[in-house]
């Protein structure tokens, strides 16, 4: 007859400052979606194919933390802090697991491979969605270095497809933007 | 074989092929607790006299069918969905069965999700990964080889009142049984048995070449590669084939598998924006953008493309072939092919984007939609899954050429 | 079956709702037989023993499997006090296979997997009874199983590990779906008769009946199987005539490689030649006639020896 104490109940531990650094680093992209619908003529292109009721919740499952991006009435991106409550949120994209999102956000994995190893759940539009994926890509080549950028993105953009004075242009005042908000 | 770093791998369908497979479906509706089945299928499938050899094949037992609902248009639509599920309710159903194309099946998957989580709007549950809780049975019996949409986890369903399309993601898609009947296929006309071999083609190719592959994807689409380059053109040129039309069912069920976990790439990505902008039908797409999508990601997959020269045409041309010109002889094969099957089908399999022509012999693509086309692909999610970026531009180069099915010129190809 | 009653218990003290089975063998068997107990409120857990006899779905279940898989944990059935059952709703729902558990082993615990994933692949998919489905998986095994099984009996990485996790994963998916084959009876025969592990039983029956099918029932073995096992390129520069030989050979050249890990003959395990005539008749009553009782004893008699079956097997 086994005892029931000899099995006491697993209790999962908190990854403290796994959950800090990703918190920190959405922190970053929220407020890098703001500054560069506003500075860079791509992401800006790419925000305003996006349906004007675009309200995102970018988050990790199962507790968090939360990104939330969408339009204010003119239109503008926002970025709307880490707290979803309240907000009539039209995309969620959910980051299965805590683990796969340090692997995104230490640029282990780029948005491609995380969409090609499931990492991602989307409950809303696709399309829009995919709109979300491309920004994310476009702010890694902005605001980190080449040799970061190049094993997450799938093809660097070559001069003729990003001048560089628009990628260190954007960047420098996509950082700007980022730190005094 | 590579491992992948990471991969998911999920088939639960059971599969039941073979010459009297339709005969199984009682039993397997008793297995999974169901005896009130609704059909759900189209006018072209019931005037081919489908549904009386489903019918005549459960005579005798316990099943008693709730409902027919066979009006389903050639493209899913949510009103449609609606309406079907309004129908499976109010009868009483705990079952369905879908019995038709893409089309049908996804109509049925959309019906189930409703009808097994309630609610009257699907939208709430379009995404990938929204649906979350097993559904009711659903049994699919392909009536072209096909879709592979019997042995895939995505149903694809369109909102025209608000001009979307919709997609749904999801494990509890998949259909609980799959039923391969080559009596289902007997009939269908060569130029649709063209085209939609081509689809299952695609899928495994595809399947075989993009990011997400892994290792029982792989073998999923070499097996379904070779079967169906060794049987199309025979069951076109012999449509009464019963063999070759099995081998092409279970060719389209494997690809279908392959495709389902492991995704497609940029053949699909310009393939449902052609559909969606021009309303081509799925499988002639994929049959013209083929060869355009293995020659723009050659100089990233092209060791892959080498290594289905093998199943596209047999070891000896395989062999016969230096190494570094297979990647390019396997495409010249898929294009001879689609050429094969244009003499077969006496010229009504497209070859190029202008050759498409509809019912009325009006010509569906026009150069001028090109650049709709273009914008449209750039919102479908499968560029995600091809080994090389595609922006705008890339898309028109691509179309361009497929529009006069011209071969690619790959040194103008934006290398990553 | 203690174990099993009082786990079940455990499971609903706690409110539990699904079983994750960390391991492999009787861990996973284990786990199956507390799955079964609880999700039906059966209290005879032996009722279900045998074929089918399971009424309806099971609680989910979550294998995640050590490096010295059986070969069952993913297959529909369970080992339980010596009593076979088997059931569609065994199949797990999940199998994870994670580097982290599945890390650097030694060869010997992951030889005897290895055997058997080996024997039922080569049995699902070389011969003409084969389906594609089946095919996928046993195919894809087989690459995995010749890679890494060609390296023992070094140590295998964790890479390897983790890649013979798969194809045991694999192999076993594929062997719940096809007829059990004559290797596989035989194995389990001899492994009941005499306590020698079925593993290595059939290691060392696998290559005499694939003379045997070859040389005396004059079948063919598909040429699959050298595709399986060698890749495109060696398939293709293999003439159509040598195909099928060089496959056995390749199968062959396997377990010779292992000769320190396992045993050549029947007779280094020290079976007695007495009781080979009553695994034979259950092997080839199991089997359902494929093989006679004549056809089983030569494969016993020529693995208990080591003499390979007769000659004249490339005269076809």
């Amino acid at each position: 007859m086994i005892s029931h104490n000899d099995y006491p109940e697993i209790k999962p531990k908190k990854k403290l400052i796994k959950q800090i650094y990703v918190w920190i680093i959405m922190l970053v992209f929220g407020r890098a979606f703001q500054a560069a619908s506003r500075v860079d003529k791509g992401a800006k292109a790419e925000f305003d194919a996006m349906p004007a009721d675009f309200m995102l919740d970018f988050y990790v499952m199962p507790n968090g933390p939360h990104m939330v991006v969408g339009k204010d009435d003119n239109g503008r991106i926002k970025y709307y802090g880490w707290n979803p409550a309240g907000k009539k949120i039209t995309l969620f994209m959910g980051i299965k697991h805590l683990e796969a999102g340090i692997k995104m956000f230490t640029f282990q994995e780029s948005s491609c491979t995380a969409v090609a190893r499931d990492r991602l759940e989307v409950d809303g539009d696709l399309p829009v969605a995919c709109g979300v994926l491309r920004i994310m890509d476009l702010l890694e080549v902005m605001l980190l270095p080449k040799i970061v950028t190049k094993l997450g993105v799938k093809r660097y953009p070559k001069w003729s497809q990003m001048s560089p004075l628009r990628k260190w242009a954007s960047r420098l005042l996509v950082y700007v933007r980022l730190t005094t908000g | 074989m590579q491992l992948p770093g990471y991969y998911e791998f999920c088939c639960r369908v059971k599969t039941i092929s073979g010459h009297s497979a339709l005969e199984r479906i009682p039993e397997a509706l008793e297995k999974l607790g169901a005896k009130k089945p609704m059909i759900i299928t189209d006018k072209g499938v019931e005037g081919a006299g489908l549904i009386k050899v489903l019918n005549a094949a459960m005579k005798g037992s316990k099943v008693k069918v709730g409902a027919v609902y066979d009006n389903v248009p050639p493209d899913s639509d949510i009103k449609v969905v609606h309406a079907v599920s309004k129908i499976y309710c109010d009868k009483g159903c705990d079952a369905i069965i879908a019995v038709g194309g893409g089309s049908v099946i996804d109509t049925a998957k959309g019906t189930n999700i409703l009808v097994s989580l309630g609610g009257d709007d699907l939208m709430r549950y379009a995404g990938a990964g929204a649906v979350k809780h097993k559904l009711k049975p659903l049994i699919a019996v392909p009536t072209t080889s096909g879709t592979g949409s019997e042995m895939t986890l995505v149903a694809v369903i369109a909102d025209y009142e608000r001009n979307l399309k919709l997609a749904f993601v999801s494990y509890f898609l998949l259909p609980d049984i799959a039923i391969l009947d080559p009596r289902m296929t007997k009939t269908l006309p060569p130029a649709i048995t063209a085209f939609t071999a081509m689809d299952a083609m695609t899928h495994a190719v595809e399947a075989y070449t993009c990011m997400a592959k892994n290792p029982l994807s792989d073998s999923a689409a070499l097996i379904a590669i070779q079967l169906i380059s060794q049987n199309v053109l025979n069951v076109i040129r012999n449509p009464g084939d019963m063999e070759g039309r099995l081998a092409l069912a279970n060719g389209s069920a494997l690809a279908g598998i392959a495709f389902s976990n492991s995704m497609v790439g940029m053949v699909h990505t310009i393939g449902h924006a052609t559909g969606g902008a021009c309303h081509v039908p799925h499988g002639v797409c994929m049959s013209i953008y083929l060869p355009y999508g293995l020659e723009y990601n050659m100089h990233r997959n092209g060791n892959l493309t080498a290594e289905l020269l093998y199943p596209l045409a047999g070891a000896r041309v395989y062999q016969a072939t230096p190494r570094r010109e297979r990647a390019e002889k396997a495409v010249a094969i898929i294009r001879q092919l689609n050429q094969d099957l244009h003499d077969a089908t006496g010229k009504r399999h497209a070859r190029c984007l202008k050759e498409i022509f509809d019912r009325d012999g009006k010509q569906m693509v026009a150069k001028e939609s090109l650049p709709l086309i273009a914008q449209k692909a750039m919102g479908d999610a499968s560029q995600f899954y091809n080994p090389e970026d595609l922006d705008f531009k890339d898309f028109m180069f691509v179309l361009e050429a497929a529009y006069e099915g011209v071969p690619l010129d790959r040194r103008r190809v934006k290398k990553g | 079956m203690g174990v099993i009653r009082d786990l079940a218990v455990l499971f609903k003290d706690r409110g539990c709702d699904s079983v994750v089975a960390l391991g492999d063998g009787a861990v996973v068997d284990t786990a199956k037989g507390v799955n079964m107990l609880v999700s039906t409120g059966a209290e005879n857990l032996m009722d279900f023993a045998g074929e089918n006899l399971i009424p309806k779905r099971l609680k989910p279940f979550v294998v995640v499997p050590g490096c010295g898989a059986a070969g069952f944990e993913v297959a529909d059935r369970a080992m339980i006090e010596g009593r076979a059952f088997v059931s569609g709703f065994l199949f797990p729902d999940l199998v994870c296979i994670d580097g982290r558990m599945v890390k650097s082993a030694p060869p010997e615990d992951v030889v005897g997997a290895a055997l058997v994933a080996l024997a039922h692949c080569v049995e699902a998919c070389a011969f003409p009874h084969n389906n594609p489905m089946t095919d996928m998986y046993a195919q894809a095994a087989l690459q995995f199983l010749y890679e890494h099984m060609r390296r023992l009996p070094r140590t295998p990485g964790t890479k390897g590990c983790v890649a013979l996790a798969n194809a045991f994963a694999m192999a076993g998916v594929a062997f719940a779906n096809a007829p059990a084959g004559i290797v596989h009876h035989l194995g389990m025969a001899l492994a009941d008769e005499t306590n020698i592990p079925a593993a290595m039983a059939m290691g060392i029956l696998l290559p005499h009946y694939l003379d045997y099918k070859t040389a005396v029932m004059k079948q063919e073995i598909r040429e699959e199987l050298l595709l399986a096992l060698a890749g495109i390129d060696a398939y293709c520069a293999t003439p159509e005539n040598e195909r099928q030989a060089r496959a056995v050979a390749l199968v062959k050249g396997l377990l010779r490689g292992m000769k320190g890990l396992v045993p050549q003959t029947l007779g280094e395990l020290r079976v007695p030649a007495y009781k080979l005539k009553s695994a034979a008749a259950f092997a080839s009553e199991r089997s359902g006639g494929r093989v006679d009782l004549t056809g089983c004893m030569t494969i016993l008699e020529h693995a208990h020896s080591g003499a390979p079956i007769k000659q004249g097997r490339d005269a076809k």
